[in-house]
């Protein structure tokens, strides 16, 4: 008989690593040359993948994000879900960046990464806009991620640079 | 299957065995024979995401559909067909499907949605917002292999005629991608 070991398909969706252990997931734009670097949602939910190697324990993650299209009159409600902590929720009144800090997800036992997830359901179209000849809809761009690794391991790495150095 | 009778058994208390067992075609007495490439089915027990903008997995699942950037993958085709990589027998399943809708306030649009002929949703849409579709499988719409997802738009409009874009290779929908996440 030719039985499946295990599907292609029962891996999370992982694309560009952002910074070590943290990789793009499910509902990012891949990547435009006009983005220059950042990371644009698609659809209305986004993940990113946590890795539990590098993360087994949460730690405060510092994200930078900012809409397309936001304003007082066309407000965005952003919520950040990060499995085992509580919901965060923002609402976006203007297209300049805002900084969240949230904890990592505190992972299943076995699991080898864990979704955050980003819902944020206000896209616009750059070319419906009159903004550019970009026909996607862009909901939110992730600037920045950045993890705040416990103070020891801050100390080691810092110790060993010194050592190599 | 027969009562055991050979040396080894011999010391064992009488009673009923498997004394042998052949396949008598191996392809096609395997539900996997009709399948492209059965080594990526699932049997459906662990949750699966699927990106439809990678040409592997469209090619896999939905072949003769063409993906663009913006819109996702779709055709000009009043039906467009996804193969769900779910071996029969899976448990009921949820079906999440991103997707943006070929649409605006002057030319609304929509699609029906079915799996294995059983009708699953039927949205509308008055713009091009992407969306997010959360579709119930029944444990009976997952008997036939393959399952397979319909999607009929009804809308024959592609993003240029509406004015929402270049894109003239898709018409009604352009899908993102999809997860499948056993219940229960």
């Amino acid at each position: 008989m030719l039985l499946p070991s295990n599907s292609r398909f029962e891996q999370p969706m992982e694309g560009r690593e952002l910074s070590t252990g943290i990789r793009l997931g499910r509902g990012w734009h891949t990547g435009d040359p006009a983005d220059a670097g950042a990371a644009w949602t698609r659809s209305p939910r986004a993940t990113l993948q946590i890795s539990a190697g590098h993360f087994p324990e949460p730690v405060p993650l510092r994200l930078t994000l900012r809409a397309f299209c936001a304003s007082p009159e066309r407000q965005g409600t952003l919520r950040l879900l990060s499995p085992g902590q509580p919901v965060l929720q923002r609402v976006l009144t203007s297209t300049a960046p805002v900084t969240l800090l949230l904890p990592t997800p505190r992972h299943a036992p076995g699991a080898e990464s864990t979704a955050l997830t980003l819902a944020f359901d206000l896209f616009g179209s750059p070319l419906l806009e009159g903004t550019g000849p970009d026909e996607r809809q862009l909901g939110l761009a992730l600037l920045d991620v950045t993890p705040r690794w416990p103070l020891r391991r801050r100390l080691n790495a810092v110790l060993s640079r010194l050592r190599r150095g | 299957m027969g009562r055991a009778s050979c040396r080894w058994c011999s010391s064992y208390p009488p009673g009923l065995g498997l004394g042998f067992a052949r396949l008598l075609d191996p392809e096609l007495c395997n539900p996997l024979y009709l399948l492209p490439n059965p080594q990526d089915w699932s049997f459906g027990l662990l949750p699966q995401e699927i990106d439809l903008g990678l040409a592997a997995q469209r090619a896999l699942l939905a072949p003769g559909l063409q993906a663009s950037a913006a819109w996702g993958a779709g055709s000009r085709a009043p039906h467009l067909a996804l193969f769900l990589p779910i071996l029969p027998g899976a448990p009921a399943q949820r079906l999440v499907l991103s997707l943006r809708p070929v649409a605006s306030p002057e030319a609304p649009s929509g699609a029906r949605f079915s799996c294995n002929g059983r009708l699953l949703a039927e949205p509308r849409w008055q713009n091009s917002t992407p969306v997010e579709l959360e579709l119930e499988l029944q444990e009976a719409d997952l008997q036939a292999a393959p399952a397979v997802l319909l999607i009929e738009p009804l809308s024959p409009a592609t993003p240029a005629d509406l004015g929402l874009g270049q894109e003239r290779g898709l018409a009604g929908l352009g899908l993102f991608d999809l997860s499948l996440t056993p219940e229960g």
